[in-house]
């Protein structure tokens, strides 16, 4: 596997206004110095457009302002890796070029561990290509696991034989990843060194549950995707290929987002137009 | 250094109605397999659509050298391991059936290159490494041949770093500009007496096009001055345009052309 952990997150912008300088600021400045660094992968953002966020389901309150997801591959050694990533977080704030700190919030952020990589047939790449293959848009699903047990395996055996292949089906699937919360797994970083961690409410330490989370990287319009699985979803209803998972996982955030082309910054101006 | 060598391809689609199929295979398909590799900085991409090349200054003597894309990839170090690495992916793109473009796409130019300075427009705040992943409307390409290793030479070197390249930093939508030189001066046999390229990238986020003019306007102002260098004795321009930045998806530029 190309990365061992990721980092996600999702963003909300406190200051409607600072839309455009979020963008610019993070776009043309810091994920380019991010991507800088040898152990970053890669590094991508999406948009949650206001379209996006009237097409999102199952969405826990303090979910329902996110505006963009943000989401960081990582290389081994993870320890060199993160001292360098957070260093960069730091020496900006001390560069003066963190003005986003004054407008942003994130509701969720933390490390996850790549579970499993898709690829729809028509797709030519490898799952390890995918999240570096251009995407107009992706659909973020993200979970809290209720239990680690038989049934949370039966759950996953489901989304991995009968789910995810189905989803690959539908119009723009070009492919998908799992990743879970890096809890279940060994640390990212040696025991004996202090670890890195986030203060905020939002961190990893501050969540009760693991979670699972399933990307979908989409090719066509995100919400194209979205009618044609519920479409296709009537028949596997039928079919007895739908599966209830509520016993195993809590979904808390359900969402399409969409492809953030440079310059092209304006998804909420007509929004705050209107209101 | 993020990369301390880079390779330049200049890439002529024999087949026009191979563009939309050209860019699907390369930004689908190729890039995102080469740079899982831990040795790829970056893979660029322009095209010179045909509003860019109604503008570029072209050598007559360098028709072979006719393309529609420019690609510039870039290698960290070991740089001769990720630049082999690089080369053995071509190969086994094709051997996986994987390289359409061999049909109807002519390499006109490939050849390695060793990054000189990066320049950064002071009001673009990143580092000149950052400069090649920093997104961007396009870049401003020139390409040149310089036929001696000498004083002329160097000199047009030191009037490039100190005048030229400070004054297209001041045009509007200059980001910032990086220089390269062939990688055979840097090899152990070099032969000074042999021909090297040059080149120069300056990377824009405003419009391309109002950026070449105006880097041609200050080109006259500073001959009518006195003030223009004049290198003609040791370098032979090849090519002078603005190119265009890919957009994934939208590949059109050569469609109403047809």
């Amino acid at each position: 596997m190309f990365a061992s952990k990721v980092y996600f997150s999702l963003t909300e912008i406190l200051d409607a206004a600072h839309h455009r300088t979020h963008n610019e600021w993070h776009q043309l400045d810091h994920r380019p110095e991010n991507l800088l660094l040898p152990g970053v992968a890669w590094g991508d953002r999406w948009v949650r457009s206001p379209d996006c966020a009237q097409a999102s389901a199952g969405l826990a309150p303090e979910y329902a302002r996110t505006h963009y997801a943000i989401m960081y591959w990582f290389r081994e050694p993870l320890r060199a890796t993160l001292d360098e990533f957070f260093k960069l977080s730091e020496f900006s704030f001390q560069w003066g070029r963190s003005p986003q700190i004054g407008w942003t919030k994130r509701p969720l952020r933390g490390f996850f561990s790549p579970v499993k990589g898709y690829v729809a047939t028509r797709v030519r790449v490898s799952a390890d290509a995918l999240p570096r293959r251009p995407v107009k848009g992706i659909h973020v699903t993200v979970s809290r696991l209720r239990r680690h047990d038989a049934l949370t395996q039966e759950a996953f055996r489901w989304y991995d034989e009968v789910r995810l292949p189905d989803l690959l089906h539908c119009r723009g699937a070009a492919g998908a990843w799992t990743f879970a919360s890096d809890d279940l797994f060994a640390p990212p970083w040696d025991d004996s060194m202090p670890a890195w961690s986030f203060a905020d409410s939002g961190s990893r330490s501050a969540e009760a549950f693991p979670l699972r989370m399933t990307i979908m990287y989409l090719d066509e319009d995100p919400l194209e995707y979205l009618a044609d699985v519920a479409e296709r979803d009537v028949a596997w209803k039928a079919g007895g290929r739908v599966h209830d998972t509520s016993p195993v996982e809590e979904v808390f955030f359900s969402s399409p987002f969409r492809m953030i082309v440079p310059w092209e910054w304006n998804w909420f101006d007509t929004a705050k137009a209107a209101s | 250094m993020l990369a301390p060598l880079v390779h330049l391809s200049l890439t002529k689609i024999g087949d026009p109605t191979k563009h939309r199929a050209y860019n699907a295979w390369r930004q689908l398909d190729y890039v995102p397999e080469l740079m899982l590799d831990p040795g790829m900085a970056w893979a660029d991409a322009w095209v010179q659509s045909p509003d860019c090349a109604a503008v570029a200054s072209v050598a007559t003597h360098t028709a072979s050298l006719a393309f529609d894309y420019a690609q510039l990839h870039g290698f960290r170090a070991p740089e001769e391991q990720s630049a082999r690495r690089f080369v053995d992916q071509r190969e086994r793109a094709f051997q996986m059936g994987r390289r359409p473009d061999v049909e109807w796409a002519r390499e006109s130019l490939a050849a390695f290159f060793v990054p000189l300075k990066g320049y950064v427009n002071p009001r673009v705040l990143i580092s000149a490494n950052a400069l090649p992943v920093r997104p961007m409307t396009g870049v401003h390409l020139t390409l040149s041949r310089f036929l001696a290793h000498d004083a002329a030479a160097e000199a047009a070197y030191r009037w490039q770093d100190r005048v030229c390249i400070p004054e297209l930093l001041e045009c509007t939508g200059a980001a910032g500009a990086w220089t390269f030189t062939s990688h055979e001066l840097f090899r152990p046999a070099r032969d000074l007496s042999a021909a090297t390229l040059r080149l120069r990238i300056v990377y824009l986020d405003g419009d391309p096009l109002a950026f070449s003019t105006e880097c041609k306007e200050r080109e006259s102002r500073r001959r009518a001055e006195g003030r223009h260098f004049d290198a003609s004795a040791v370098e032979q321009p090849i090519f002078a345009g603005p190119l265009r930045a890919i957009v994934p998806w939208r590949w059109t530029w050569f469609e109403s052309a047809r």
